[in-house]
């Protein structure tokens, strides 16, 4: 279709006249309004690098396969006798590693921002994390699903907080250019 | 894995309600919705409210999303949607675009100023009525044709094509104006 020069100019333009950027907190009342996140799912979603899913049905058939038979073991949590089989171990270890992995990606990101109140936090994640394998320890035969949720979710949190500041530092960056912008013109 | 794949990957663990996934998506798509918000309802504030209620509207019925449409398009869609209900209830009457006003505006070739800026046409189509500036928008901005502008606004497409004429000459106007020009 022929198009007349103002329409060409806006074309040519186009990316230009979507500068503007949301409020800083509209994705925290976009997530209070939908349902209750689905637990016990995750899926590695940035970058592409891989993919895997750990299920409720997973850890649950586990945890019944570990109970069924019996098995004992020192592992890398485990001071004492746990029912904490291997394999569930292993597949814990992975997701230390995965999550691991993320925050270290995510903080490669943010290397000339201060990192100071970001990492008191991680800290103290990492503490209910400790803590919530020694409880796995402990746990009755049965509730050790819940313990391990509570990781996962504490595992996401720790990546969601800087993607988060990922996030608003970019739009701070971009605020600041479009600013100069509004100077130049 | 392809972009392609990883953002359908995204986009059914959406489904799945995983929260991390629905944050990738909105960290994805909110500048862009946004912006055309923006423009339908010329407010930042309102224009928050759309881009919420969208997103919430997105993951109550992306189960119902199967990408006979790119996503993109899909959502597009639903902020539009929602934007135009807003506009309605604001008593936004599309005055300039009732039925039987065909008086098209012969098609101008005219060049614009070379010192136009997208600063300058943002402003021009900010200050252009309501009517025009939704119709401009939807076609020179958002890619709709006049028959799926006369879809989304309940028109015929003959009206959509003479006040998008109307519109674009009207912007011309403006942007040749004093301000305009004193701005730039």
């Amino acid at each position: 279709m022929e198009r007349d020069p103002l329409e060409r100019f806006i074309q040519t333009n186009r990316a230009a006249f979507d500068k503007a950027l949301p409020s800083h907190d509209l994705w925290s009342k976009i997530e209070e309004q939908l349902p209750q996140e689905r637990r016990g799912e995750l899926r590695l979603l940035a970058g592409g690098r891989r993919s895997f899913a750990f299920s409720v049905m997973k850890y649950a058939a586990t945890v019944l396969a570990i109970v069924s038979l019996s098995v004992f073991g020192t592992l890398k949590y485990v001071q004492s006798e746990s029912n904490i089989s291997p394999s569930l171990l292993a597949e814990i270890e992975e997701l230390q590693q995965f999550y691991n992995f993320e925050v270290e990606r995510k903080k490669s990101q943010l290397t000339s921002f201060d990192l100071t109140e970001v990492n008191a936090e991680l800290n103290n994640i990492d503490q209910v994390i400790d803590e919530l394998h020694t409880e796995l320890e402990q746990v009755p035969n049965g509730s050790e699903e819940k313990v391990i949720h509570a990781m996962i979710s504490n595992y996401q949190l720790k990546v969601l907080i800087l993607e988060r500041m990922l996030e608003a530092k970019t739009n701070q960056v971009n605020n600041t250019k479009e600013e100069k912008d509004e100077v130049n013109i | 894995m392809t972009v392609a794949a990883n953002h359908k990957e995204i986009i059914e663990a959406c489904k799945r309600n995983d929260r991390q996934a629905q944050f990738e998506l909105y960290r994805l798509y909110s500048k862009a919705m946004y912006n055309i918000a923006l423009r339908m309802v010329k407010n930042s504030q309102e224009a928050d409210d759309m881009l919420q209620n969208s997103f919430v509207d997105v993951f109550t019925h992306l189960h119902t999303f199967k990408y006979q449409s790119s996503f993109g398009a899909w959502m597009k869609r639903i902020v539009i949607n929602n934007c135009i209900n807003f506009l309605r209830k604001k008593r936004f009457e599309l005055t300039e675009l009732q039925e039987g006003y065909h008086d098209r505006y012969e098609e101008e070739e005219e060049a614009i100023d070379h010192s136009t800026t997208v600063e300058a046409v943002k402003n021009a189509l900010y200050d252009l009525p309501e009517g025009y500036r939704v119709i401009f928008s939807l076609y020179a901005l958002e890619g709709y044709d006049h028959g799926e502008i006369a879809q989304i606004l309940d028109i015929s497409e003959s009206t959509s094509k003479s006040q998008y004429s109307r519109a674009k000459h009207k912007l011309r106007r403006i942007l040749k104006t004093d301000t305009y020009i004193n701005k730039k």
